[in-house]
């Protein structure tokens, strides 16, 4: 019992950690919101419905469509609409409502394309489970988790290892010098939107998956849960999101399997808020301290 | 006379009302360093935002190594060749020393995103000449020692320049110093101006913005004199320190 509950958080976290990362990456570099994000996440699912499921396309072009046309999406988001608002110099909070405004018409869409009924999402293979230490496992959790595992390594060396992660960092800090080292930072800051938003996808279509089933409102139960993990972890850091990710979904399975399934995400929110009051920046976060 | 790398002609900047400068025709030539003075207010700052691209003029233009540049975007104007440092540090303070050096260097790298996260050849290629440069930029403004150092750690003096060795680093044909001194005790203003000596000698094109009279009456080659966005003066130190509208300025008309 508990290494199955411990497996199935693993697997959810996981993918919670990913669409973290969607979050966290703008964050990193805008001090921005993006609430599109959990809409291109759900967006990623219903594309191979729509690709594969409805035009027969083949299922690995299927996902590489899909996550390039979420991650387009995203930057068009970025190019039309919130650089525009950056550039006259309007507060933060106008280009989070205009995220806003993106993630509502991205899911009408998707709810006049498929209709507000659940949706069977096709898998690529179909996996025979098998038992390890009492538990049933589904391979699928193991391509969930490998994937995240190493998305993150991934991430975490474009960040840390490459000049344009360090063009990331140094926008984060000081973003009219940047420009002045001559860095490009609409480029970098259209880049990271659409590796962000990639991951949002690439966690999409895996929860689809996973659940053989996706719909709309998703694209807020899923997203809220990944957004608090953003959070727990230390929004802007890459590896915070993963923890928090895997926090989240461990807490939720765990309370699931122990105490209520019917009460778990209040559980599981209830013992983040108590986290949050001790750390408020988050796990990895930095505590900073107001000079007077 | 030797050539002019930068030219402003009738440069006039307003917002919304406010004329912050006005008709303001400069030329600078090569291993000059020109001082841009004035009272709070005056315009420098805006002047420097106008030539580097953060702004753009209203009227006028700006020519750089004989290229109309006004109104490109700030990075275009740096890979031109023009660095500057700002008047409140704009320092990365949480990366090291020599990642802030290396930012500036990066920026002109051609490698793809793909090149630099396989680390291919070319990123490779580049990536060690820009770590040679930096730390030899990191030598010649003696804060190579200090180079795995947090920014935000350094002292107030080294801070400074550090942001001068940032800007000097990509081996720019011009560069803008926003207020050097600023908040520099006697001793730190005293090395920061064998400091620039030191940059002219090695042959590099310099305007600052100063209000330490001194440091800038023992620096500049040429003075041009800023009020209320108008240029007043402009001439050799000796020059502006006798020019009567420049006293005017400064101290305000006799009663």
């Amino acid at each position: 019992m508990f290494f199955q509950q411990f497996i199935n958080g693993l697997a959810v976290g996981s993918i919670y950690a990913l669409v973290a990362v969607g979050y966290s990456m703008v964050y990193g570099v805008l001090k921005l919101i993006n609430f599109a994000n959990n809409a291109f996440m759900v967006a990623g699912a219903f594309l191979i419905v729509l690709l594969y499921s409805w035009w027969h396309v083949p299922y690995w072009l299927t996902v590489i469509l899909s996550l390039f046309l979420c991650g387009a999406g995203a930057v068009f988001m970025e190019r039309a609409s919130l650089n525009p608002i950056r550039k006259k110099g309007a507060p933060g909070i106008s280009a989070l409502i205009c995220t806003v405004g993106y993630s509502t018409v991205i899911t009408n869409l998707l709810l006049y394309i498929f209709g507000s009924q659940t949706i069977a999402v096709p898998s690529f293979s179909t996996f025979s489970t098998f038992t390890l230490l009492g538990a049933v496992i589904d391979p699928f959790t193991i391509i969930i988790l490998a994937t995240a595992l190493v998305m993150m390594i991934l991430l975490t060396w474009l960040t840390y290892g490459t000049k344009y992660g360090e063009a990331m960092r140094a926008i984060s800090q000081n973003s009219v010098a940047t420009q002045l080292m001559g860095v490009n930072v609409n480029r970098i800051i259209t880049i990271t939107f659409f590796i962000g938003t990639v991951c949002a996808a690439l966690s999409g279509i895996m929860i689809g998956i996973y659940y053989s089933a996706v719909d709309t409102t998703m694209s807020f139960t899923i997203g809220i849960k990944a957004f608090a993990a953003a959070i727990l972890g230390g929004i802007g850091i890459l590896h915070g999101s993963l923890v928090g990710g895997l926090v989240v979904g461990l807490l939720e399975t765990f309370v699931a399997g122990y105490i209520s399934a019917g009460y778990k995400d209040a559980i599981a929110f209830v013992i983040l808020i108590l986290v949050l009051i001790i750390r408020p920046s988050g796990l990895f976060g930095k505590q900073t301290q107001q000079k007077v | 006379m030797s050539e002019v790398v930068l030219h402003c002609e009738k440069i006039t900047q307003r917002f919304s009302g406010l004329i912050a400068v006005s008709d303001v025709t400069m030329d600078i030539y090569q291993n000059e360093i020109v001082g841009v003075i004035g009272p709070n207010g005056a315009g420098k700052t805006t002047l420097f935002n106008d030539i580097t691209g953060i702004y753009r003029p209203t009227e006028g233009t700006v020519t750089f190594a004989g290229e109309d540049i006004t109104g490109l975007a700030p990075h275009k104007i740096t890979a031109k060749g023009m660095t500057r440092t700002f008047q409140n540090i704009r320092l990365f303070d949480n990366m090291m020393v020599l990642d802030n050096v290396l930012v500036g260097l990066h920026s002109a790298n051609k490698a793809s995103i793909v090149e630099s996260m396989l680390r291919l050849p070319r990123d490779r290629r580049e990536e060690k000449e820009s770590l040679r440069r930096a730390e030899e930029v990191l030598e010649l403004t003696g804060l190579y020692e200090y180079r795995y150092n947090y920014a935000n750690s350094l002292p107030y003096g080294l801070q400074r320049r550090l942001e001068i060795a940032r800007a000097l680093a990509s081996r720019p044909k011009l560069i803008l110093l926003d207020e050097p001194a600023a908040g520099m005790n006697e001793q730190e203003t005293s090395e920061l101006l064998v400091f620039i000596q030191q940059l002219k000698k090695m042959g590099n094109t310099i305007i600052l913005i100063e209000h330490d009279m001194r440091l800038v009456m023992n620096l500049c080659d040429r003075i041009y004199v800023l009020d209320h966005g108008m240029l007043i003066a402009n001439g050799t130190p000796d020059e502006v320190r006798s020019n009567p509208q420049v006293i005017t300025a400064y101290l305000g008309e006799e009663v």
